[in-house]
């Protein structure tokens, strides 16, 4: 139906402010990405970066005081003909009332904690059902079938009885492969999971990974895999966007990020985790803090902490640029290329 | 460079918690074995890193070291003295020599105090500084050390970011400058360019108080990084300890190479075919299974691992291993 190279979801100079008494907080500026089908990418940045502000904006789930302050959020969709430009639909644009037909049909999103994305009082087959009838259009006999065969999926044992069960009665990973067969249920182009993992034990964690990558092979679908986690990312991403103070750094993908890395803040990133797979001597921590966003400087966000920052960052922000092929920074400094390394990335 | 003695020894530490019922009189009706039998070693400058996965009973066993759960049995020998039983009054001056760092800075530091009053407590108690006045310059010199500023003083927790947080926190447990530091998942709770910050400032502090560490953490490629010395938790028990290359370049027990197999490495091109994940859950420690407790997720299980549980084996000088597979 789409051509392979045709992206689903081009986001493009995604703003979302929250004006507060005290000021603007500009949790999302500038944000550009795009996701094509049968595609894994991952965003990465730590707290207050920007990066679940991004999903809940593309997924509609800005309320009062957040507003989106500017930018483009083009989806490939069959819904809503009449108001597209190009075979694409702004999200942006629309309407809260209409979005119920977009989010959960055509875009999931999975959350970090599944004890707090289900609800404590209602069976499994309750809230699985509910998503299914309403949007699927089919009676309650049929919902049930499809929750079987959803939870038989992302690997629940016993399905039929689990049915019955409230979220209390199972395990963290058990809700979470729930959370995650709700989210599946009708067939979504888009699959985001906001930090789906942080709150499992590694073997579980494991477990969930290796699930949502075979799913994603299954549905074909597109996902958005946020993370602060770097081995995680590298685990399952495609391509990589590095956000930092609700940025866009970085863009590329994996074997570039992690392998050709020129963002100073990616470099720095990437040389201060530990790792497990080899004896490091010593971590090179980036001094200082985190930005706090509220009215910032319409400066690089990393500037205070950067190692490069020349007389040109101290003027103005630079902007995202695509330097080489599908590798995107913003950066007036950024380190030299490593020109032998750049050859066996995956494209 | 540091020298061989050893500062604790925890010999068969066991933590039980009564499981109570009954309508009219409340009776002991099991034991949730949170923590059953575990020994290690902690010497000056060294550390050694406890990990498992959530309900293991790390931090159980971290907070029966300090006595704030009292041991159900086994000994805590500190600098050669007993600990385990004498009375409160008596612990006081090993509450001194022993300090603990809690994951979340946020819950574990008093929201109505200043920074200030804050490190102040320890030191006025524990007698190490006579007066108010002499307490202030100490604590101000504890301020620099753990990378914050004088003037930081008179502000309130709430006034700091999580990584500074957990600076306090860490200024306060070397406060009474002990020689050995519990810390219970310290980075846990922050990003990762604050992480190797505080993981780089307990190194810095480790030199200078000559302490032994006991770092209590999930995350496997921190404990690599800081451990000298690594025990591998499941249920209660150690089941593999060793030096830390040991652990994580030659693991033996099959739950250990699953652990290190399951943990992701920020390398794409080492992205694993996952042999060794296991599936399932951990058994409930209430009611944990007959014979070696990891059977139930085992893919290497035979008849004798139903009948008893392994005993914790040496395979080398360095290592040790609770698993029928390496039985002599």
């Amino acid at each position: 139906m789409f051509l392979l190279s045709e992206p689903i979801l081009i986001v493009d100079g995604l703003r979302t402010y929250f004006e507060q008494a005290e000021g603007t907080v500009k949790a999302v500026d500038e944000v550009s990405f795009t996701l094509k089908k049968n595609e894994i990418m991952g965003i990465v940045g730590e707290t207050g970066s920007g990066k679940s502000v991004t999903v809940k904006t593309i997924t509609g789930l800005i309320k009062h005081p957040g507003r989106i302050a500017g930018g483009k959020i083009l989806f490939k969709t069959n819904e809503f003909q009449n108001k597209q430009e190009n075979g694409y639909l702004d999200l942006a644009k629309l309407k809260e009332e209409n979005f119920t037909k977009i989010r959960g049909n055509h875009i999931s999103i999975i959350f970090q904690d599944p004890m707090t994305s289900l609800n404590p009082i209602l069976t499994i087959k309750k809230q699985m059902v509910e998503t299914i009838c309403y949007h699927q259009g089919v009676d309650e006999e049929k919902a049930v079938e499809i929750a079987v065969e959803m939870l038989r999926k992302v690997g629940l044992p016993n399905p039929e009885e689990r049915l019955n069960n409230y979220p209390f009665e199972l395990s963290g990973g058990q809700r979470q492969r729930v959370v995650i067969a709700i989210g599946i249920s009708c067939n979504p182009e888009i699959l985001i999971a906001d930090e789906p993992t942080t709150a499992l034990d590694v073997t579980v964690q494991a477990q969930i990974l290796e699930l949502m990558k075979d799913l994603q092979k299954e549905f074909e679908s597109g996902v958005i895999f946020i993370t602060h986690d770097l081995a995680v990312i590298a685990e399952m991403a495609d391509k990589v966007m590095i956000m930092y103070g609700g940025r866009t750094m970085e863009y590329s993908d994996v074997f570039t990020v992690f392998e050709n890395p020129l963002h100073p803040y990616t470099h720095a990133l990437l040389s201060c985790i530990p790792r497990m797979d080899i004896k490091q001597d010593k971590l090179e921590p980036i001094q200082g803090q985190p930005p706090t966003m509220l009215n910032a400087p319409a400066l690089c966000p990393f500037l205070p902490r950067c190692s490069r920052k020349i007389d040109k960052c101290l003027k103005e922000i630079p902007p995202l640029v695509e330097i080489s092929n599908d590798h995107f920074l913003r950066c007036y400094n950024p380190h030299k290329s490593i020109q032998n390394k750049n050859n066996g990335g995956e494209k | 460079m540091a020298e061989n003695t050893t500062l604790l020894k925890i010999e068969n530490l066991k933590k039980y918690f009564p499981i109570k019922g009954g309508f009219f009189v409340q009776k002991t009706l099991a034991h949730l074995k949170a923590v059953d039998g575990i020994s290690f070693e902690v010497g000056h400058r060294k550390t050694f890193g406890l990990v498992g996965e959530s309900g293991c009973g790390k931090s159980t066993a971290g907070r029966a070291l300090l006595r704030l759960h009292e041991p159900t049995d086994g000994k805590i020998i500190i600098n050669g003295e007993d600990v385990t039983t004498i009375k409160e009054k008596h612990f006081k001056p090993y509450r001194k020599s022993m300090q603990i760092v809690f994951q979340d800075p946020t819950s574990s530091l008093n929201p109505k105090m200043t920074v200030g009053q804050t490190l102040m407590e320890p030191l006025l108690f524990h007698g190490i500084c006579k007066s108010k006045a002499e307490a202030i310059e100490k604590v101000k010199e504890l301020l620099v050390l753990v990378g914050l500023k004088a003037y930081h003083l008179d502000r309130y927790s709430h006034q700091f970011s999580g990584g500074q947080r957990q600076r306090i926190a860490i200024a306060r447990a070397i406060t009474v400058n002990p020689s050995i530091l519990i810390l219970d998942e310290p980075t846990s709770a922050l990003d990762v360019s604050v992480q190797a910050q505080i993981i780089n400032l307990l190194n810095k502090i480790q030199e200078e108080l000559d302490a032994g560490y006991i770092f209590i953490s999930h995350d496997l490629s921190v404990v690599r990084f800081i451990s000298d010395e690594v025990g591998i938790m499941y249920l209660g028990r150690i089941i593999e300890k060793g030096s830390s290359d040991e652990i994580f370049d030659n693991p033996l027990h099959p739950y250990s190479k699953a652990l290190l197999a399951a943990s992701p490495i920020p390398d794409p091109r080492k992205r694993r075919d996952r042999k060794d994940l296991i599936g399932g859950q951990v058994p409930s420690p209430i009611n944990r299974p007959t014979g070696c407790f990891f059977k139930t997720r085992c893919k290497y299980k035979m008849d004798i691992c139903d009948r008893e549980y392994p005993s914790f084996d040496k395979v080398s000088s360095e290592h040790f291993v609770a698993c029928h597979l390496f039985d002599k």
